[in-house]
């Protein structure tokens, strides 16, 4: 369901004729829409419909990239709906599941991705609900990066929280983000949750600064450490698998790098560099690697980081277009839908959950 | 990788373990020490489905002797001794320090090199001594805590003894000193009149002793851990206790544990007795006793629906020989007791109540 100019008693209306027991509404805001979200959670609480949802930089629907609206995705095998408040202090327990459950369960999860402690809240989340199942998820929050309530649940409008569910349903996944290495290994020789202080026993900015600016055609000094630093993430060496990404999206005045993401002490650190067609490629790839897999999917949702838009610019409708594509070619039939993330959260039975940056992450939903 | 940047455990085994299972594309990681004749789980991501005392790699010990890491094929005999899930890939476990081996999941198909074994042992085994820093740390952290419970103790009980004590002695020997004089001025049914108070002092006196040999015998070490279904422990309880009709208890699924099942006989019946001695006995109490499982621990509660404790008087009935009513009959230790034979097996207790909306004593018990 989409809402281009949504109203509260239009979601309202649209969710009451759809509401069963195991079914979870996913409720995704573009961050610029008008929408009082209080009032919206008061009406949905007069209801019994079970749902989660996150305010995200833009939306995806069918191909358009919507700065304005709401989409309302329908899931259906919901057991259950956890939220978690304190992620920064970590001062929080998840339950573990009493029995271990297989490939037919998904997590679904949204964070605040501006928070801190994510990691340690997904490695939580592994730890309740065992390496089988398959974890989806994406971070919500600002563009302005400045940090404010963006999930919303039953139990309010959250920030510094953590949203998911448990559903009985067969997933499945591709993840990529195509991103090549242009220096490296590094070590991260000191960090501080998602602050790399350190590269090579080194203040990280220098070590960071040489390598780009040996690739670059501008220098740090002629431009917003963003504007470039947007094109030269950060990759987590991972063997025989994609690295994870982690964005530098600030230096401070230490000459410390801020990422989206937290960074290991003693992690191997590569330096990437992205080209478009790859980029579109990978997401294309994502698409393929779980439309293979799927028999007659029910919802099929794409998770892509916000900061591949601003670095694909007007190529980032091409990514989209790609990955429909794909679908279409193996006969998905659901229409494509989606948000623009900070950061997005994957594990199907490959290796540990994770936190990635400036990736695709494409859920095909049975 | 993040090697002993912390002294707590599992918080060491967190950073290194979340790193490597990344890095290497794990699945799961675990580690088993040898104890005496005993395999104890120390720690696991994902959390273990299978009790600690399941976790017996039959291999270990010979594993131990020949101290050096392996890779073996995961199939059915080794996946029924893994405490999580396993399907296909292979294991691969690293002999460690301190008699403990850490075990990790790698789902590929292949076989991990003998060169790649060879890489990763010297970081392991630095990972080792880290956590024996940290077991010795934890270790000594526990004897402080238990040095200051004692000298508290001590405190409390010269504290009994010099005022507890001697007020129901006072006590006695004014009502004594009456007794005579009414003796002397001929008037017998005056002096009968106080012999009901010098009872209740004696009883009173009588209460506190027991209760002082009560504490005092509570063994300091955990000699007799074994596993513990708790649900059969607390069957067995609940026949020793006079349950007024009124009462429900309600007991929900316990997990099995490993304890000292002579103390958590105790820590059970001191619980029960006290929620049924501040409920108001009449129809609809309850009691509810449950677990929740987090991970690396279970949390039990003992719930009741009776007055509730006011939020100042809540950290005063952890503490020896306070009460919070004048009955004599009370000795006010149950709960210390209880709290002590907690801390012993590793846990916290702490307690939820709101005036008027009941009691609930949580505490937790390491797994």
């Amino acid at each position: 369901m989409i809402f281009k100019e949504p109203t509260s008693a239009a979601i309202l209306t649209a969710i009451e004729a759809k509401v069963s027991t195991d079914t979870l509404f996913v409720i995704k805001v573009a961050e610029n829409t008008q929408l009082d979200i209080p009032g919206l959670i008061q009406d949905l609480n007069g209801t019994s419909a079970q749902y989660i949802g996150g305010i995200f930089p833009k939306l995806i629907y069918d191909g358009e990239l919507l700065d304005e609206g709401v989409i309302v995705t329908v899931l259906t095998g919901l057991q259950q709906i956890h939220v978690v408040e304190g992620l920064a202090s970590g001062s929080y327990e998840l339950e573990k599941h009493p029995v271990a459950l297989d490939s037919d369960f998904c997590v679904f999860t949204f964070v605040d991705g501006l928070a801190s402690g994510i990691s340690g809240f997904l490695s939580e989340l592994y730890r309740s609900y065992g390496s089988e199942i398959r974890y989806f998820g994406g971070g919500a929050g600002s563009l302005s990066l400045q940090q404010a309530p963006c999930l919303f649940s039953r139990d309010g409008f959250l920030q510094d929280a953590a949203v998911y569910c448990l559903l009985k349903k067969t997933t499945y996944l591709g993840v990529k983000h195509g991103w090549e290495k242009l220096g490296g290994p590094f070590i991260a020789t000191k960090t501080n949750a998602n602050v790399v202080e350190e590269i090579n026993w080194q203040p990280a900015f220098e070590t960071y600064r040489e390598i780009v600016e040996a690739d670059c055609e501008y220098s740090f000094d002629d431009k917003p450490f963003f504007d470039i630093s947007k094109g030269y993430p950060f990759g987590m060496v991972r063997e025989g698998s994609e690295c994870v990404v982690r964005d530098p999206i600030a230096v401070n005045d230490q000459g410390h790098l801020i990422c989206v993401g937290e960074v290991p002490e003693n992690t191997f650190l590569d330096i990437l560099k992205g080209k478009n067609d790859q980029l579109i490629e990978a997401a294309k790839q994502a698409a393929k690697e779980a439309a293979d897999q799927v028999n007659s999917p029910a919802a099929a949702i794409i998770i892509d980081c916000i900061s591949r838009v601003l670095f694909l610019d007007d190529h980032f409708e091409k990514e989209v277009s790609a990955v429909n594509m794909a679908l279409e070619e193996k006969g998905i039939k659901p229409t494509l839908r989606g948000a623009l993330t900070l950061g997005e959260i994957s594990s199907f039975g490959e290796g540990f959950i994770e936190f990635f940056n400036k990736t695709t992450v494409v859920g095909l939903f049975e | 990788m993040a090697i002993g940047k912390s002294l707590n455990y599992n918080k060491n085994c967190d950073q290194f373990l979340k790193v490597f299972l990344s890095r290497k594309m794990l699945k799961a990681g675990w580690i088993v020490q040898l104890q005496n004749t005993n395999v104890r789980l120390r720690y696991a991501i994902p959390a273990p489905y299978k009790p600690k005392e399941e976790v017996t790699l039959a291999f270990i010990r010979d594993f131990l002797k020949e101290n050096k890491p392996v890779c073996i094929p995961v199939d059915k005999q080794v996946s029924d001794i893994c405490p999580v899930p396993v399907k296909g890939g292979f294991i691969v476990a690293f002999p460690m320090a301190n008699r403990s081996v850490l075990i990790v999941h790698s789902p590929k198909k292949e076989p991990w090199k003998e060169s790649e074994l060879r890489q990763l042992e010297p970081v392991i085994r630095k990972f080792g001594v880290a956590l024996l820093a940290s077991s010795d740390f934890e270790e000594q952290k526990r004897l402080l805590k238990r040095l200051e419970r004692n000298n508290k103790d001590l405190n409390d009980y010269a504290h009994v003894v010099s005022h507890d004590l001697k007020s129901p002695l006072r006590n006695i020997h004014s009502l004594v000193q009456w007794m005579q004089d009414d003796l002397e001025n001929d008037q017998p049914q005056n002096a009968m009149a106080h012999m009901p108070h010098i009872y209740s002092s004696l009883q009173k006196m009588d209460g506190l002793i027991a209760g002082i040999l009560r504490y005092s015998k509570l063994r300091e070490t955990q000699e007799n851990m074994s596993k513990v279904n708790l649900n059969e422990l607390i069957d067995e309880v609940l026949a020793l206790i006079q349950i007024p009709d009124s009462f429900e208890i309600k007991v929900n699924k316990l997990p099995e544990i490993r304890a000292d099942k002579l103390r958590m006989s105790q820590l059970f019946q001191n619980l029960i007795d006290n929620a049924i001695s501040a409920m108001q006995k009449t129809s609809g109490d309850l009691i509810t006793i449950g677990a929740t499982d987090l991970g690396n621990f279970y949390e039990f509660y003992i719930k009741d629906n009776g007055p509730g404790i006011a939020e100042a008087y809540q950290q005063k009935v952890f503490q020896v020989f306070q009460k919070l009513d004048a009955d004599s009959t009370k000795s006010g230790i149950g709960l210390a007791i209880v709290s002590r034979i907690v801390e012993d097996h590793g846990g916290q207790l702490r307690l939820e109540s709101q005036e008027g909306h009941g009691a609930t004593f949580y505490f937790t018990h390491p797994k």
